[in-house]
């Protein structure tokens, strides 16, 4: 039986920082430079607000029921059956946010460093890994999480740092893209980019009470937004909102731009590993937690039996899209528009039906 | 001739072990009762049909009484009726023991010689198989070895009134009998109560029932041998009487007080109060009798005569076969026999010869002495040997002599000296060999025991270190040591060492090596769980740490635990370095390790998928280097690598100058050869040569040997998938190590999880400010320094003051 332990403050900041920012890094910058133009940088911090708002409600959720997560909230609000199906939904969407994610890496991968690979053979490869993951535990990808951090932390820095000679300011400018209206509207739409915060609630139980998950919450937007901020912004800088949107992975195009000298150029590949292993960690994690909804719904203590049919379904809905146009700008643009209402409805939802049921958890003892 | 050659292989007729029927139906009825055979009869019945194919008019017989059957079977052949005489007596040695086995009177049993032994352990071999058989109750069994216990003294008195009176002669072979039927009557309880120890147990005895057995036994003997002493005395001496009366009285005393004896230095003692407990233990579900040495089967006390002593020893150690073990008699003071045993080779002669021998051989040596045992006397005003010990079971002394001391036993005395008196052959202190350093002490361990704690003692002197001792190993009895100290270590972690050593069940540990492999959490991971060096100062700060030390004779090195990913890294001269030499010196063996690790495989995906990645200028000169090659890249590669690991490990192998020319001569030579020859690129030969540098200066061997086996893996990994394959394994290799614990410490602490830490992993800071110890430890005692550990620096304004600039 995997024991998920408890860990702390740290732990899992690095987690779900790694988990939202890691998006950046894909195809979505592109997208949104299509959408609001210069102002994507500021965009996201609306984006950032806004899901601060939404996580109110989880927490709020959370402090009225102490040292219980989302499912065994939901059982004590929803009773058994009406539990059953929320979590189902939640989980099958949180199952296909993986699947969407791990496509959407893999099309990237395929698109600038393994052109020839078939992309089952690069998402067979990426699943092995997750599986080690799983079989090891949450309290596992963790503390991978915590250990990586500061690679990927520092590994940013210095893409950020070596791209400094390709920056151009006038590209920031019109400062108002194509409008403020419409970057608050994509703004509060695109909240769904920092969507995975509800996975706290998943994991409240091995978090040290919701205090702390407060802190946890609050620190993890608060970073992922200024990193993410900080990635479109230099981004805007070193490619103009008209080239930018025609970029697959503008990170990883600002990263090959980098060319001081003949000997340090092209090194790309080097930052592909920040890459892989935050999507190694987003993936895994995302994973555990829909495995976790899964047992508690079918009431499943040992969850190892359970990895391997998941992870075959995870690999069956990764390959369901077309293409990589089909991902991009299909799926994956449709879960940053509307992923909010799977994220953020469901704890408002059962918050509302405990208040009106007065359900409440057990009172925490002097 | 024939009837010689069949006295070797046919067990001997039970009329010749004084072996008698029973007199009437209800004799018999209770023999067999107290044999316990009610739940064997149907096991019994089945083997005893196997063998009596044919036989009608024993059948009914045979369901009733197998014991009857195979003891009718018998005497038809004792007749010499049946062609398949042969046949039986070859097939039935299990019938024969068992017929002899279940005997309760010990004094039918006159015999002993050492075929008797033999037959008596093919039995007990034969006797786990039954044992397994049989239906484990041991209540039922209790209540029925009560029952028959009283039903056997009643059998044994009314024996005694009609059989012969013991004579003096038979005293010493009685008693042999005594324990020899002590034995049997074990293994007759081990058939019944079947306890899993028996059927793991060479010789077939329950340790575990031995412990209920013993008070049975000792009660029962107890009273036979007072009955048998006091018939003895009749006839003997009033010497004799008196010394037989004091050895009975001595004997109960023992039998009553034998579960709280104090423990000795010997770890078999305290394997014996383990045992004393175990029956409690098991039914907990732990099973303690699986770390006890065979020695258990001596569990006999010492005998007030000396030649019974002697036979006893030359029973137990085989003499005169087993030529390394001196028995050599004297009298003490011209008045009192005594001998001295030691092994040949093990003791310091000087010892004996000057200190012992004479001072005991000496006429006035017991001048002040009247009557009675002498050894208190002679321990206390005789022998000036430095250190000297009484005991009175051989089950404690054996282990004595085996480890090298001398045992003196004195006529008239149940008890015996031993007397400290090692001096065999041992290796010097010298450098160590694998964990040199520059800056730091230059002693390593040796294989001796002694001499490695007396290292440790030299540099930690603590009242509150404890060293505890015990034997881990069944039939070499090695000893290992336990070393913590008592204020600053975590009880649960001493606790759990001690749970993991006690409940080894194996036969044989060289040293330390495979101890630790027999006590680590994940024998199946790559990485080590344990750390083992070979320096004394090591150990040491270990210990200050707050970790748990295991030293074990046979291997100069030590075992330390619970550990952290960063100790491998570290090593004694970081602490005897400035801070800012300390931590650069981390760093090269940082960037050395991962070079070992990544290298090989970057090189890999960089050469079959990242080609852009490298410098025109060197892309060039590898492509036109790797031209003349005929072997694909990864082959060439594996090829360079198992080339290197061969001269390695060859240069290792070779004894003295030639291993180390050999490293030297065959890396060139074979280097530029190979590149003369076109089989191999040079730029592939530096990277090899790089990464092999790397792996050198990785400070623990285990985890050098773990990089070298994870780069391989690695190669496999940058092969089929490049960078991305190379950060996979990587994924999945540190992965693994995250999820490791090493006695309940996470394996990458205090990174993941974070813990509170002095700044002493990879960067290690001024020594004044490591002022902790190890958080994840959870020791008893967490500071390790004052709050203000120099206090000759003077506290004044933050710059230090005009008069002060030291200690900034």
């Amino acid at each position: 039986m995997i024991k998920e332990g408890k860990f702390g403050y740290h732990e899992a900041i690095s987690v779900m920082v790694i988990t939202i920012v890691i998006n950046a890094f894909f195809t979505s910058p592109a997208i949104l430079v299509g959408l609001v133009g210069t102002t994507g940088w500021y965009m996201t911090l609306i984006s950032m607000l806004t899901s601060m708002f939404a996580f109110m409600f989880l927490y709020l959720l959370l402090k009225r029921f102490p040292n219980k997560n989302i499912m065994q909230i939901s059982d004590v609000v929803l009773g058994k059956w009406g539990s059953s199906v929320f979590l189902l939904l939640f989980g099958g969407f949180l199952l296909w946010t993986a699947s969407i994610n791990i496509r959407e890496f893999t099309e990237v991968l395929k698109v600038y460093v393994l052109p020839r690979t078939p992309p089952s053979f690069i998402m067979i490869m990426f699943l092995i890994t997750v599986v080690v993951f799983s079989f090891l535990g949450l309290e596992t990808i963790v503390r991978f999480a915590k250990f990586i951090i500061y690679i990927l932390g520092a590994g940013l820095i210095l893409v950020i740092l070596l791209s400094s000679q390709n920056f151009e300011m006038k590209n920031l400018f019109p400062i108002l893209g194509y409008g403020l209206s419409n970057t608050l509207i994509h703004g509060l739409l695109r909240s769904s980019f920092y969507g995975e915060i509800v996975i706290i609630g998943v994991i409240a139980s091995s978090l040290q009470g919701y205090k702390e998950i407060k802190r946890i919450g609050f620190s993890s937007l608060f970073l992922s937004g200024f990193i993410t901020s900080l990635c479109l912004m230099v981004f805007t800088f070193v490619f103009p909102y008209n080239v930018g949107q025609e970029l697959t992975s503008p990170m990883y195009e600002m990263a090959a731009l980098i060319n001081y000298g003949g000997f340090m150029q092209r090194m790309e590949p080097l930052f592909l590993f920040l890459w892989n292993f935050g999507s190694f960690i987003e993936i895994s994690f995302i994973l555990y937690t829909s495995l976790m909804i899964y047992c508690h719904i079918f009431r499943i203590d040992d969850k190892r039996p359970v990895i391997l049919p998941m992870v075959t379904t995870l690999y069956s809905l990764s390959l369901i899209p077309k293409s990589i146009i089909e991902v991009t700008s299909g799926l994956v643009q449709t879960m940053r528009s509307w992923g909010w209402l799977f994220y953020y409805i469901p704890p408002v939802i059962i918050l509302i039906i405990a208040l009106i049921r007065k359900k409440k958890g057990g009172s925490r003892n002097a | 001739m024939l009837k010689e050659l069949k006295k070797l292989f046919v067990y001997k007729k039970p009329s010749e072990h004084g072996f008698r029927f029973p007199e009437g139906p209800e004799e018999s009825e209770l023999w067999s009762e107290y044999r316990g055979k009610i739940n064997n009869l149907e096991d019994n019945s089945e083997t005893g049909k196997k063998h009596n194919s044919g036989n009608e008019d024993q059948g009914q017989d045979n369901e009733k009484n197998p014991d009857l059957k195979s003891y009718k079977q018998k005497n038809k052949d004792d007749k010499g009726k049946t062609k398949d005489k042969k046949r039986h007596n070859k097939r039935s040695k299990e019938e024969q023991t068992r017929i002899v086995r279940p005997m309760p009177i010990n004094e039918l049993v006159k015999k002993k010689d050492s075929k008797e032994k033999r037959n008596g352990q093919e039995y007990n071999n034969t006797a786990q198989e039954l044992n397994q058989k049989c239906k484990y109750n041991e209540e039922e069994n209790k209540t029925g070895s009560d029952k028959t216990e009283a039903e056997t003294k009643t059998g044994n008195k009314e024996e005694e009134k009609k059989g012969a009176s013991n004579t003096r002669d038979n005293a010493p072979k009685s008693r042999e009998n005594e324990s020899e039927s002590k034995k049997e009557s074990n293994n007759d309880k081990d058939a019944c109560q079947g306890s899993e120890s028996v059927s793991r147990d060479n010789t077939g005895r329950s340790n575990e029932n031995k412990t209920d057995l013993k008070k049975y036994e000792n009660k029962d003997d107890s009273e036979e041998k007072d009955e048998k002493s006091n018939k003895e005395s009749e006839a003997e001496p009033d010497k004799n009487k008196e010394e037989m009366k004091e050895s009975n009285k001595g004997e109960d005393t023992r039998n009553e007080d034998e579960e709280n004896k104090q423990e000795t230095v010997s770890g078999s003692d305290e394997n014996q109060k383990k045992e004393n407990a175990g029956s409690d233990k098991k039914e907990e579900g732990e099973d303690n009798s699986h770390n006890r040495s065979h020695n258990d089967e001596h569990d006999i006390d010492v005998s007030n005569s000396i030649e019974e002593n002697i036979s006893i020893l030359k029973d137990i150690f085989n003499l005169p076969v087993n030529q390394d073990v001196i028995i050599r008699e004297f009298i003490i003071a011209r008045k009192i026999k005594a001998c001295v045993v030691f092994i040949d080779g093990m003791i310091d002669k000087n010892i004996i010869i000057e200190f012992i021998l004479p001072e005991l051989m000496n006429p006035c040596a017991l001048d002040g002495f009247e009557t009675g045992c002498p050894i208190d006397f002679l321990e206390k005003n005789i022998l000036s040997v430095h250190q000297v010990v009484r005991m009175d079971n051989y089950k404690s002394i054996i282990p004595q002599v085996l480890s090298g001391q001398t045992v003196v036993f004195i006529d008239g005395c149940n008890e015996c000296l031993i007397m400290e008196s090692r001096g065999f052959e041992k290796r010097d202190i010298s450098v160590p060999s694998t964990e040199t350093v520059v800056n730091g002490s230059q002693e390593a361990f040796t294989e001796n025991l002694r001499t490695n704690i007396t290292l440790i003692r030299r540099i930690v002197k603590n009242e509150s270190l404890i060293t505890e001792f015990r034997i881990i190993s069944k039939t070499n009895n090695i000893l290992a040591a336990i070393l913590y100290i008592e204020d600053i270590t975590n009880k649960r972690i001493v606790d759990e060492v001690k749970r993991r050593i006690e409940n080894l069940d194996i036969d044989y540990i060289a040293g330390s090596g495979m101890l630790e492999q027999l006590i680590e959490d994940k024998s199946l991971l790559l990485f080590p769980q344990i750390i083992s060096t070979e320096r004394p100062d090591r150990v040491a700060s270990f210990l200050m740490d707050g970790k748990v030390v295991l030293i074990c004779e046979g291997t100069p090195f030590a075992l330390a635990m619970p550990i952290a990913f960063f100790d491998l890294f570290h090593t004694s001269e970081d602490s005897n370095l400035r801070w800012q030499y300390g931590t650069f010196l981390r760093i090269v063996r940082l960037i050395g390790t991962l070079l070992a690790f990544l290298l090989p495989g970057l090189w890999t995906a960089l050469i079959l998928f990242h080609q852009e990645m490298i410098p025109t200028s060197l892309l060039s000169s590898i492509v036109i280097s790797r031209a003349p090659v005929p072997f694909p890249f990864i082959i060439e590669f594996l090829l360079m690598e198992i080339s290197f690991e061969l001269i390695r490990e060859g240069g290792i192998r070779v004894p003295g100058i030639t291993g180390n020319t050999l490293g030297i001569i065959g890396a060139l030579i074979l280097g530029q050869s190979a590149v003369s020859a076109g089989l191999v690129s040079p730029s592939l030969i530096i990277i090899v040569a790089v990464t092999g540098l790397g792996s050198f200066t990785i400070p623990n061997y285990s985890l050098a040997l773990a990089v070298r086996i994870a780069r391989f893996v690695l190669i496999g990994f940058g092969a089929v998938g490049g960078l991305y394959g190379i950060s996979i394994g990587f994924t999945i290799f540190l992965s693994l190590a995250l999820g490791m614990k090493s006695f309940g410490v996470p394996f990458f602490a205090p990174v993941a999880p974070m813990t509170r830490s002095n700044q002493d992993k990879i960067v290690r800071g001024p020594l004044y400010k490591q002022e902790e110890r190890p958080d994840y430890l959870n020791t008893q005692d967490e500071k390790r320094m004052g709050d203000r550990p120099r206090e000759w620096v003077k506290s004044s304004t933050a710059g230090g003051g005009r008069d002060n600039d030291q200690g900034r």
